[in-house]
């Protein structure tokens, strides 16, 4: 975009102007208030202020351009962009208008629209053109040197004065922009715990921080103020509510208990007295019936005395007698077992008796007897057993008829007949002896000499038989069997004998008789047993008899001590009886219970009971109602529920609070980073050209910009040392400023159509440098158009260009 | 003869409103105008009952001067009998009750405090009617003092018989936590009587649309009383005819209305219809609190907060709430209005490309206002 020409008509103090410029270098040269500043706010304001603005805006943009004998503003740029023509016109106030007339001969005549389309054509931002490509009385020297003076610490070298330079670009000082976050936070925050979101040091409501706390310490604090409001009330309230309760629960039962006293108080007086009567009457009672059983019992234990005085002696005599038979009995019980010890020797003695007749009944025929017998008759046999031992065979054959006798060993003989051509066999032990009537045949065995043998043999067949006829027996068994008998009955002697020893010892039976001898001389007597149960009966019996005795005479005694005679004592019982009369009468005129009381004492005690219990009550009411009259005292004068609503606004402002700090947290955070962001980048290509200028302006007295990374460093004199920015001369730093501008501008426009309008900046230099500045602004708008604004013709003139001269 | 009453309830005299300093005092005051104006209306409309179901005043501790004046209010009252019954928030605790004892000194005859739990036979001021009242003696309860009546004979000399009672009904007025007498519309119908005239829901009005078959009625309170009362005020007149059939009307009797509304805003001209809906034929009685979130564009912000305090000039009370309503900063604004390679433009183009920064955007952006040269 390159303006060709600006109309005013009529803008602030111009009612009419019109200037036309190149597109290289434009002076506007005119001394003070010939309205250099007007024809610049022109141009600003046709290129960037809408002409449909709310009434804050006017005032502030556009007001001081109306005329002061006018209601309208009017100003028209004409331009060129990429070779064709546009006309732009606004007017503001009272005949508002805007229009674009674009090369085509249509027209724009909406703000927006017109916006839009003016983006697509102009080079740079609005805000670049405000801040860099059209300054006017705000040279960027003057902010440099502003710089400097501002932070003469922290501007070490170029880097940091271009930066600070480009930071403060848009009228915004980084530093104070800090400061206002820091200032905000600290409003916010301060005495603000965030990590434990609550004041700091823990001081709630109940310990708050007196002063110097932020907006959220203090939304804090009033919405806890609210909320403990609300709870203390809502408690009261419900205490009230309690207290209420009760006092009403304390005043039923006030009411209730207060009744049953009226009620019953008659009654209850009426039942003390009925208590007194009753005990009266009771013991009365009491004494009444002692007399009538002293009456009854006098006569009784007067006879019951004389009944036993008559038994007792009868009684002792017995008792004597029983104690002698008792002593016998013991003397008897002590020698029983000697009485019985001669008892059994008698029986033992009677069955030795007995035995020994029985043996004496018995043949004799002991053990040596019967041996005799049994040799007699082994030896005997052992003879007739050698004779059979031997063996003889005899074979007879008659050769005629015969009459024969044979005797086999000791056999009889016997008589056999034979007849002719018969055959006899015979067999014996020893001898084989036939005889006929003519011949006796004798046959022997051999070694045996027979007939001694048989003499032997009848000898001791004699003696056995001799044996044998001494017991007039006939055989040995018979022997045995008489033998068995003897032994048997013998051995019963022995035994008897045995067992009467054993029972006497080495007493003697007639001894031991002796020595119970006197028992049997005693009285006889019952057994122990019998006559000790008899004994101790009695005895029981007596000493009975004996205290009854004593009791009987004693109650005989006590009563005629106390009541002297059976008279005097009927007396007394009678005016007991009249007493008892008149009680029961007294206590038949008083109250009776309360239906269903039936015992006179828990009436009372429930009456007295209930008395207490009502002061005790009542006591209670009163300190509950003196309590509940501290409470009215303190009850808000808010109802609970409105309270909530005040805490339910305070929670809300808090939130907000809250809220608003994290944003303002956040931008703390942001801020410090975006601080750091604009080192990176910002600078390339800047620092050559701002070398450059710098170099043709000083007279190459300094050659080079040295850099550090992306930030330039300093100036490089034409020795190669290097100069950091404070040394800089005030001038050199005038040099710098537009060296800046020019390079920022170069920066901001490219390789696009363009235009940069300043004021003079040939003010603070010395003339050679003035000359080289000129120069260079010159060169400069070779290429971008350029529009200077001065009151310097001098300078108007060195500068050159397209020179309009302002009446 | 018919019988024709007004109810009320819930007028909450005594109401501070603390929260709204500007307007406290018109806002106090109006409760006891109202209550005026309520007592001519049923002077007007010749009500032989003026009803006041609970909640006549809203605490305890209501001044003296309070007290009195709303006696003297009442007491004006042309019709046969007003009866006040206490509700929970002005129980009544027999015979030790400051409020209700002041206030007993300075009633009228024909003014009648329902004090217990019991049958007010109504015949000495010449009304054929039972009364039935379950008033509070307690701000909470959670069991009602309706319970004696289903099983009390209903005298049938009497022509009519009314129930009054001040406290929660389910599916009606809500109380989670069954602490306001909680009621239920079986229970209260099974009373036996011919009508309930109820208190103690100031938020809304009950049945929504009266039908002659509606025996329960809540008439909510005739000023409202906060943000969270969105209706206009309200009381019923009530006629039970010979046959006790029941037309009930609902009279508007409000002040001041609260309106509270959230706005979405997405540009001027919603700004503007925020205007022209409040501005001009607005009643200056209203309070009005917004919520305003949505985007609008920058250059409509600062109108829009002029408009917003152009309503305070119109209405009673604005509050408004922007906590959630961004001025639309886009990253042409930002390039449009900063250099490239400035502090702000770099710090307002960092946060403009995330979403949550918006808010420190915004914030960002009005401080780069304050401290532009």
């Amino acid at each position: 975009m390159i303006i060709t020409r600006i109309k005013l008509n009529p803008f602030a103090g111009i009612a009419n102007a019109e200037l036309t410029f190149t597109d290289g270098l434009n002076v506007i040269v005119g001394p003070n208030e010939a309205g250099k500043s007007t024809i610049f706010r022109a141009i600003q304001k046709v290129l960037f202020t809408k002409t449909q603005l709310h009434r804050r805006d006017f005032e502030k943009e556009i007001s001081p351009c109306i005329p002061i004998d006018g209601d309208t503003a009017s100003a028209e740029i004409q331009f060129s962009h990429n070779g064709e023509q546009y006309t732009f016109r606004k007017s503001w106030g009272a005949r508002e208008s805007v229009e674009l007339i674009l090369p085509t001969g249509s027209t724009l005549n909406d703000d927006d629209a017109i916006e839009q389309k003016l983006n697509e054509i102009l080079p740079a931002s609005e805000a670049a053109f405000k801040s860099i490509l059209m300054t006017y009385q705000s040279g960027l020297q003057q902010t440099l040197q502003e710089l400097k003076d501002e932070y003469p610490e922290t501007l070490q070298n170029l880097g940091d004065l271009l930066r600070a330079a480009l930071l403060n670009t848009d009228g915004v000082s980084v530093d104070k922009f800090k400061e206002q976050v820091n200032q905000l936070y600290d409003d916010q925050f301060r005495r603000w715990d965030s990590q434990r979101n609550q004041p700091e040091g823990g001081r709630g409501i109940e310990n708050p921080w007196k002063k110097n706390f932020g907006s959220i310490v203090k939304a804090y604090y009033l919405k806890e103020k609210t909320r403990t409001e609300h709870k203390n009330a809502e408690m009261l309230e419900e205490k009230y509510d309690k207290l209420n309760k009760e006092i009403r629960d304390f005043d039923e039962a006030i009411g209730r208990m207060s009744e049953y006293i009226n009620k019953n108080s008659s009654a209850v007086n009426d039942a003390h007295e009925r208590r007194t009567l009753q005990a009266e009457l009771n013991s009365l009672k009491k004494d009444i019936d002692e007399l009538k059983n002293v009456n009854e019992n006098w006569p009784v234990v007067e006879s019951k005395s004389k009944e036993i005085k008559s038994q007792l002696p009868a009684l002792e005599e017995k008792f004597k007698e029983l104690k002698e038979e008792k002593e016998r009995a013991e003397l008897m019980e002590a020698n029983k077992p000697l009485i019985e010890n001669v008892e059994r020797g008698k029986r033992l003695q009677t069955e030795l008796e007995k035995a020994q007749a029985e043996l004496n009944k018995t043949k004799k025929l002991d053990r040596e007897d019967l041996k005799k017998i049994r040799d007699a008759n082994q030896f005997y046999e052992k003879l007739l057993n050698s004779i059979r031992a031997g063996k003889l065979k005899a074979k007879f054959t008659a050769k005629r008829e015969n009459q024969l006798k044979v005797q086999l060993d000791f056999k009889p003989k016997e008589s056999f007949s034979i007849s002719e051509a018969e055959a006899k066999e015979f067999e014996a032990g020893g001898r084989i002896k036939l005889e006929h009537s003519d011949w006796i045949l004798e046959l022997t065995s051999g070694e045996g000499d027979f007939e001694k043998l048989e003499k032997e043999l009848q000898a001791s067949a004699q003696n056995l038989k001799k044996i044998l006829e001494q017991f007039d027996i006939r055989t040995v068994n018979e022997a045995v069997a008489i033998n068995e008998e003897y032994e048997q009955e013998l051995n019963a002697v022995k035994n008897a004998e045995k067992n009467l020893k054993s029972e006497l010892g080495s007493d003697t039976l007639e001894n031991l008789e002796k020595k119970i001898e006197f028992i049997k001389n005693l009285k006889p007597a019952r057994d122990l047993a019998t006559v000790a149960v008899e004994f101790n009966d009695t005895k029981r019996d007596i000493d009975s008899k004996k205290n009854e005795l004593i009791k009987s005479e004693e109650f005989v005694g006590a009563y005629e001590k106390k009541y002297k005679t059976k008279d005097e004592l009927l007396t007394k019982l009678a005016k007991a009886f009249g007493k008892e009369n008149e009680i029961n009468e007294k206590i038949e005129q008083l109250l009776p219970l309360p239906e269903g009381v039936s015992d006179f004492d828990a009436f009372i005690r429930e009456f007295e009971e209930t008395k207490g219990k009502l002061e005790e009550v009542r006591e209670k009411k009163n300190n509950l109602a003196i309590e509940k009259a501290r409470i009215e005292e303190n009850l808000p004068e808010q109802s609970v529920e409105e309270l909530y609503k005040d805490f339910i606004l305070a929670d809300e402002v808090f939130c907000s609070q809250l809220r608003r700090g994290k944003a303002i947290a956040r931008l703390k955070e942001v801020t410090e980073k975006s601080v750091e962001l604009l080192d990176i980048g910002t600078y390339e290509g800047l620092e050559n050209d701002i070398g450059k200028y710098v170099a043709v302006m000083t007279g190459d007295r300094y050659s080079d910009i040295e850099m550090d990374g992306s930030l330039p460093k300093g100036f490089v004199r034409k020795d190669g040392k290097i100069l950091p920015v404070e040394f800089l001369s005030g001038g050199t730093m005038d040099v710098l400023g537009l060296a800046i501008r020019l390079a920022i501008a170069k920066y901001f426009l490219g390789s696009s159509d363009g235009f940069l309008v300043m004021d003079d900046p040939l003010v603070d230099l010395d003339p050679q440098r003035q000359k080289k500045a000129a120069e260079i602004i010159f060169n400069f708008a070779m290429n971008k158009q350029t529009i200077i604004f001065t009151c310097n013709p001098e300078h108007a003139e060195l500068l050159g260009g397209n020179i309009l001269q302002l009446d | 003869m018919c019988l024709k009453l007004l109810l009320t309830a819930d007028v909450h005299l005594g109401l501070k409103f603390s929260n709204y300093p500007e307007v406290q005092q018109e806002l106090s005051e109006a409760r006891f105008n109202t209550l005026k104006n309520i007592v001519e209306l049923a002077n007007e409309q010749k009500c032989d009952l003026f009803v006041v179901a609970g909640d006549l005043f809203d605490h305890q501790r209501v001044s003296e001067r309070d007290i009195v004046r709303t006696a003297q209010i009442i007491n004006e009252f042309q019709g046969k009998l007003a009866v006040i019954l206490p509700g929970n928030h002005d129980f009544i605790i027999p015979n030790d009750s400051r409020l209700w004892q002041k206030f007993k000194s300075q009633k009228g005859d024909r003014v009648l405090l329902l004090e217990e739990c019991k049958v007010y036979q109504l015949n000495h001021y010449d009304l054929d009617m039972n009364l039935y009242s379950a008033p509070c003696q307690s701000k909470h309860s959670s069991t009602n003092n309706v319970g004696w009546i289903k099983n009390i004979s209903k005298e049938s000399a009497v022509k009519y018989h009314i129930g009054i009672a001040h406290g929660s009904l389910q599916d009606v007025s809500p109380d989670p936590d069954k602490r306001f007498y909680p009621m239920t519309k079986d229970e209260l119908l099974n009373c036996g009587l011919d009508i309930w005239l109820m208190g103690h829901t100031d938020r809304i009005q009950y049945p929504p649309k009266s039908s002659s078959f509606d025996r329960i009625f809540y008439p909510g309170t005739p000023e409202p009383n906060g943000f969270d009362c969105q209706h206009e005020g309200k009381v019923w007149v009530i006629t039970l005819d010979e046959e006790k059939k029941i037309s009930a009307s609902s009279v508007v009797t409000g002040n001041h209305r609260f309106i509270q509304e959230k706005i979405k805003l997405t540009s001027s001209e919603d700004a503007q219809a925020l205007v022209n809906k409040y501005s001009p034929e607005i009643n200056s009685k209203n309070l009005l609190k917004l919520k305003l979130t949505g985007r609008i564009p920058k250059k409509d912000f600062s109108t829009l907060f002029e408009i917003l305090e152009g309503l305070k000039t119109k209405l009673l009370y604005v509050e408004y709430n922007t906590d959630e309503l961004r001025q639309e900063i886009t990253i042409e604004t930002i390039n449009k209005e900063f250099t490239e390679g400035s502090f702000p433009h770099k710090l307002l183009y960092h946060l403009s490309e995330n979403a949550d920064d918006y808010e420190t955007l915004q914030l960002a952006y009005n401080l780069i206002q304050e401290v532009r040269k």
